[in-house]
């Protein structure tokens, strides 16, 4: 990339972020709405806390007591507020009702546009959402886990957690480009991320065959891999092997959407909209 | 002068699912996927020059729009040849981009929450329009279009005349060098329809535009357009002036009459085919030769306190067009004008 395409990119994305913050402060209800909807995590932190009351819940070499369980479920709900996701709706809508055209005939991939849609969205509800992760850190007495090594390396795994989520869900909804139900998928992203990613269970305490199959999947390394990270009991092996997980997803999903967008906008442009 | 749009044997088809209607129907066609081939575009050819305004007329379904998106490079043709200002349209490189604008009057580029002015910051950035240059044309184009009072009101709050306005406004903001106007007065009152039309012919004026102008309001083709291309079934029907289309389809005038004294219809009827004969108004319809002849004695023979000679309503024109076609009532047209509108 040339210095003065690098500085064409970083303008644009600035006034889409402007924009799309401006945009976010509109619908300040429905983003209430959202992020109550977002303390599942936190009902699930509190039967777990619950259960682990008599003595740590252990299974598979892994142990969890009352501590852990506040650690890894208030990590789960900074992961899911932090990665709500709409992109399936947007290109569903915009496939099947032709409002992707006028993103096309811009000089600048429409993709841009969606990213920085949910960004804008995530950074005006930035600030509640870390307030009440500390709030809720420093309610069950577990602050003290937030280090910098801890809380740096939590952010880099949150962004790695938001371009898995972004990429599935985006190749999810270029579907739309051959079917009509892409909207329907929606739902098993977010059952997936739940139940196989460790939004209901830490992966550890899953059966052993199962555990190993769940590392390998996305929705682990999305969800329990932040949660890990901030739990601070992962060794250096299993950080750059989680590290190199989700580098390796978002490629991978990067390439996969890629291409799915790709072969969509020739059949776009094969049939219109 | 060079052409700065030039088509040649353009095609364009479609494979569209068939299913039978109901329930019945939608499981035969789970078990059974029917597809029909359809031809939306069949061998067109034409050529645009620098500067030139063409309306492109056609009943519903004739290929118009489906055209301007290959011209735009939304769509691949399925065969043919497209050129816009030296580019291929469908490898929608950034400098045709930058070049061109399609403006579909039922999509929006607006952001619907947020004030005009802000997307109009948005595609500043994007068309990389300096800073002077943009306060320059915005004013402009404020000014062309009464833009300044509804520039810092959320889009949603707009009337439709507004965000019309505010749309052709946005796609023109980095002066795009050929305009696809696809219905850009659709669903407009006639004072807005006016508005945006003498818009049209100002931008077109000021900047050589090349423009390709579609509407179901016959008002905007005859304000804008000297040359009309007639598309229909996916062929060209006609393309030429718009007064030799008048001439070549229409070898009627009509001969608008005000009466002194109310004259029963027979009495008309035995200079011309009556049209319409309302109390102390009626309309003939005289071949063109005949009509100085048709006049005069009409004037001689009844109390006639008025007389206009008249073209037939161009709308009854391109009727009688597609009514050549086989298969293509004139009515399936859905040409209007505002009195119809």
């Amino acid at each position: 990339m040339t210095g003065k395409r690098l500085l064409y990119v970083i303008r644009v994305w600035r006034q889409l972020l402007v924009q799309y913050c401006t945009v976010a402060l509109t619908y300040r209800a429905q983003s209430a709405i959202w992020m109550l909807g977002g303390l599942m995590p936190i009902a699930i932190m509190l039967i777990w806390v619950e259960l682990a009351a008599k003595g740590p819940i252990s299974g598979n070499g892994a142990s969890y007591d009352r501590n852990d369980f506040a650690v890894y479920f208030m990590a789960m709900y900074l992961v899911r507020q932090a990665t709500v996701m709409w992109s399936v709706l947007i290109l569903d809508r915009g496939i099947r009702r032709g409002e992707l055209a006028p993103l096309l005939l811009r000089p600048m991939p429409p993709i841009w546009a969606h990213m920085a849609e949910h960004l804008g969205e995530i950074i005006m509800r930035l600030p509640i959402l870390i307030a009440v992760f500390v709030l809720g850190l420093f309610l069950t007495g577990t602050l003290g886990q937030l280090t910098l090594a801890n809380t740096m390396l939590f952010t880099l795994s949150l962004i790695g957690s938001w371009l898995i989520f972004f990429n599935i869900h985006y190749c999810v909804g270029l579907l739309a480009f051959w079917m009509e139900g892409a909207l329907s998928l929606e739902p098993l992203i977010w059952y997936f991320s739940v139940i196989l990613g460790g939004g209901a269970v830490p992966v550890d305490l899953f059966p052993a065959l199962i555990r190993d199959i769940l590392t390998w999947l996305p929705f682990a390394s999305m969800m329990d891999f932040p949660g890990q990270i901030l739990l601070g009991k992962i060794d250096d092996t299993a950080l750059l092997l989680g590290i190199a997980k989700q580098i390796g997803w978002i490629l991978v999903l990067a390439l996969l959407r890629r291409n799915i967008w790709r072969a969509g906008l020739k059949r776009f442009s094969a049939v219109g909209a | 002068m060079s052409a700065v749009i030039a088509v040649r044997g353009l095609r364009k088809e479609y494979k569209v699912h068939h299913k039978e209607g109901g329930f019945l129907g939608s499981l035969k066609s789970l078990v059974n996927r029917r597809y029909a081939t359809v031809t939306a575009v069949d061998d067109v050819s034409f050529e645009i020059a620098e500067g030139e305004i063409v309306g492109f007329l056609g009943p519903n379904g004739a290929g118009k729009t489906t055209t301007l998106k290959m011209l735009s490079g939304l769509l691949h043709p399925s065969g043919g040849d497209v050129s816009v200002l030296n580019f291929e349209p469908k490898q929608r490189q950034s400098a045709f981009l930058r070049s061109i604008t399609l403006v579909m009057g039922q999509k929006q580029q607006l952001a619907w929450d947020l004030a005009a002015v802000d997307s109009f910051l948005l595609n500043r950035v994007i068309y990389e329009i300096p800073e002077d240059v943009y306060r320059r044309r915005l004013g402009e184009l404020s000014e062309m279009l009464s833009l300044q009072p509804v520039l810092n009101k959320p889009v949603r709050k707009l009337s439709l005349g507004e965000r019309m306005k505010c749309e052709l406004a946005l796609a023109l903001l980095h002066q795009p060098k050929v305009l696809f106007l696809d219905e850009p007065t659709i669903g407009l009152d006639v004072n807005m329809q006016r508005a945006v039309r003498d818009f049209i012919a100002a931008y077109n004026d000021r900047y050589r535009a090349t423009i390709m102008l579609t509407s179901h309001y016959m008002d905007d083709v005859e304000a804008l357009a000297r040359r009309v291309m007639v598309i229909d079934g996916g062929r060209i029907a006609f393309d030429g002036d718009l007064n030799r289309l008048i001439a070549e389809q229409t070898p009627k005038k009509v001969l608008r009459l005000k009466l002194a004294t109310a004259q029963p219809a027979e009495r008309l009827r035995q200079y011309a085919e009556l049209r319409r004969l309302d109390d102390l108004e009626a309309e003939l319809l005289v071949e063109r030769h005949r009509v100085p002849d048709t006049a005069s004695r009409l004037l001689a023979d009844l109390p006639i306190a008025d007389i206009a000679i008249e073209e037939q309503p161009i709308e009854d024109v391109i009727g009688a067009l597609f009514k050549n076609s086989p298969g293509k009532p004139a009515a399936a047209a859905g040409l209007t004008t505002n009195a119809a509108s």
